[in-house]
């Protein structure tokens, strides 16, 4: 089970070249993310969310305010808190099977997890890609199998920046439906930042809605949807209208959604 | 002596020939660009030599040694044995320090060495940044960090797949002037890139054109700047 994230009055200032000062990227960001959630932080480019998984990752540090991961204060990055990018970033001269062996190494846990790189492989659907290059796989074979190395090592926290933001609407909707099902199967803590409302409201347990120039936290909503969700119902367009409402897209008021 | 010689290697993908009857050696010690427009065969050329893939025919040679005879295995072996490899993308480890990311390099050569990550880190002038995360340092120095890595086996050969790509002008200076201490030093550099300043510092530039070799340009004495513009003319040439 994933450890706790606590985001407290989180504010970032990137100093400014003139005399004008410098520009807010995040200003006094608060939140709660319990062990084991899926949590979107979704909003338009220029709010900040990347920024912010940033400082959680303990890649950036926070102008002002704390973030807490299991009770303790984030200072540096850690492996138990792993960034996935939308770029994958598999070594390209390791197979599949030695990037996750090496993954494995490199945080001194391969005698202890040795015998999870076959369960791992299987998990992600490639048992018979285990010794390609990854310029020898799919897009989407690739960002599994960085998914999948990510987790090897960060059983804790996994940040997710986009994952899915480099390929197709059909690979990307497939996909989505494997981070599910390993995120049940694995109950890491899961923040993933996204500017897709379909993928915020698909995969998360809650939605970390933000808003730009400064970036604040606009609201957080529940999504009380059980898995695995259904793009096509009533209750997912209900939640996709109120986002787009609350991030001011929507231009009409519709209440009724049955056909 | 030819470090590599690639005998009519082609690669097929499908209806796609990647590269098509390409002949090229190689001498220890030489430093080579291979240049052309996307999708001209370099990237594949590039996972041939670094012994990440198998033409669909023809044979490679690296020191002398037939390449496709080999398993897999054998393959990483020599890879890790003999080639040092160069991305434009870092792949540095976030949560590691400099040190530490070159370190982690050395269990892949099954041994660990402070002293020794550390003179690789030496060589490409960051000793005094071997405790920064990657975070913490510029773009030229986590490509001078990747550079390390690579060194830290003594690699015969250095592959460098747009090693400057992500970099400006002055941290492409400083990349370049480690490539040339190891070509001065004897390394054998094979540099696959679109810039045209980078080509120059080649003794031999190979253009790909379609997969096939449309020309092959020996270093001509004169500026920089007229080589170069010769080098521009001759990519637009076969964008053309």
């Amino acid at each position: 089970m994933g450890a706790s994230i606590g985001i407290k009055g989180v504010s970032k200032v990137f100093a400014g070249h003139d005399e004008k000062g410098g520009v807010v990227a995040l200003d006094n960001i608060n939140a709660d993310i319990r062990s084991g959630e899926f949590v979107s932080i979704l909003g338009t480019s220029g709010c900040g969310k990347s920024t912010l998984l940033r400082i959680i990752a303990g890649l950036d540090k926070a102008t002002s305010g704390t973030i807490f991961c299991g009770g303790e204060t984030v200072i540096n990055p850690d492996p138990s808190r792993s960034l996935v990018f939308q770029e994958h970033t598999l070594f390209p001269w390791m197979t599949v099977r030695d990037n996750i062996k090496f993954a494995l190494k490199s945080t001194r846990q391969y005698k202890e997890k040795r015998h999870e790189i076959a369960e791992w492989l299987s998990l992600a659907d490639l048992e018979s890609f285990a010794d390609s290059y990854p310029h020898q796989l799919s897009g989407g074979m690739r960002q599994r199998a960085s998914l999948v190395r990510t987790l090897a090592v960060a059983s804790d926290v996994v940040l997710l920046d986009e994952p899915l933001g480099a390929l197709d609407n059909f690979t990307r909707m497939t996909l989505q439906d494997e981070l599910v099902r390993l995120w049940r199967e694995r109950r890491s803590t899961m923040v993933m930042v996204t500017h897709d409302v379909d993928e915020a409201i698909y995969l998360s347990q809650r939605v970390i809605l933000m808003s730009p120039r400064p970036g604040r936290v606009k609201n957080i909503l529940d999504i009380p949807m059980s898995y695995p969700r259904d793009r096509a119902s009533g209750d997912f367009m209900g939640f996709r209208v109120n986002i787009l409402k609350q991030l001011e897209f929507a231009k009409t008021m519709q209440e009724d959604y049955t056909i | 002596m030819n470090i590599l010689e690639l005998k009519d290697i082609s690669m097929i993908y499908g209806q796609v020939r990647a590269l098509s009857n390409v002949c090229l050696s190689v001498g220890q010690g030489e430093w080579l660009a291979i240049m052309g427009p996307s999708g001209s065969g370099k990237t594949t050329m590039m996972n041939i030599i670094g012994c990440m893939d198998k033409p669909s025919s023809g044979s490679v040679l690296l020191d002398g040694e037939e390449l496709s005879k080999l398993t897999p295995s054998e393959l990483t072996a020599i890879r890790r044995d003999k080639i040092g490899l160069i991305f434009q993308q870092f792949h540095l480890i976030t949560y590691l320090t400099a040190l530490e990311n070159v370190m982690v390099a050395q269990y892949y050569h099954s041994m660990t060495d402070e002293k020794e990550a550390l003179l690789a880190l030496e060589r490409v002038g960051l000793a005094d940044r071997a405790k920064h995360l990657p975070s913490q340092l510029s773009g030229g120095e986590q490509q001078r960090v990747c550079i390390a890595r690579a060194l830290i086996n003594y690699p015969r050969l250095i592959l460098a797949d747009e090693p400057t790509g992500n970099l400006d002008e002055t941290n492409e200076r400083i990349v370049l002037n480690i490539l040339r201490g190891l070509h001065d030093a004897g390394t054998t550099i094979i540099v696959v890139t679109h810039d045209p300043e980078v080509a120059f510092e080649a003794d031999r530039t190979v253009y790909l054109e379609h997969g096939r070799v449309a020309d092959v340009v020996k270093k001509i004495e004169g500026t920089a700047a007229a080589c170069a513009s010769e080098a521009q003319d001759l990519v637009y040439a076969a964008k053309a």
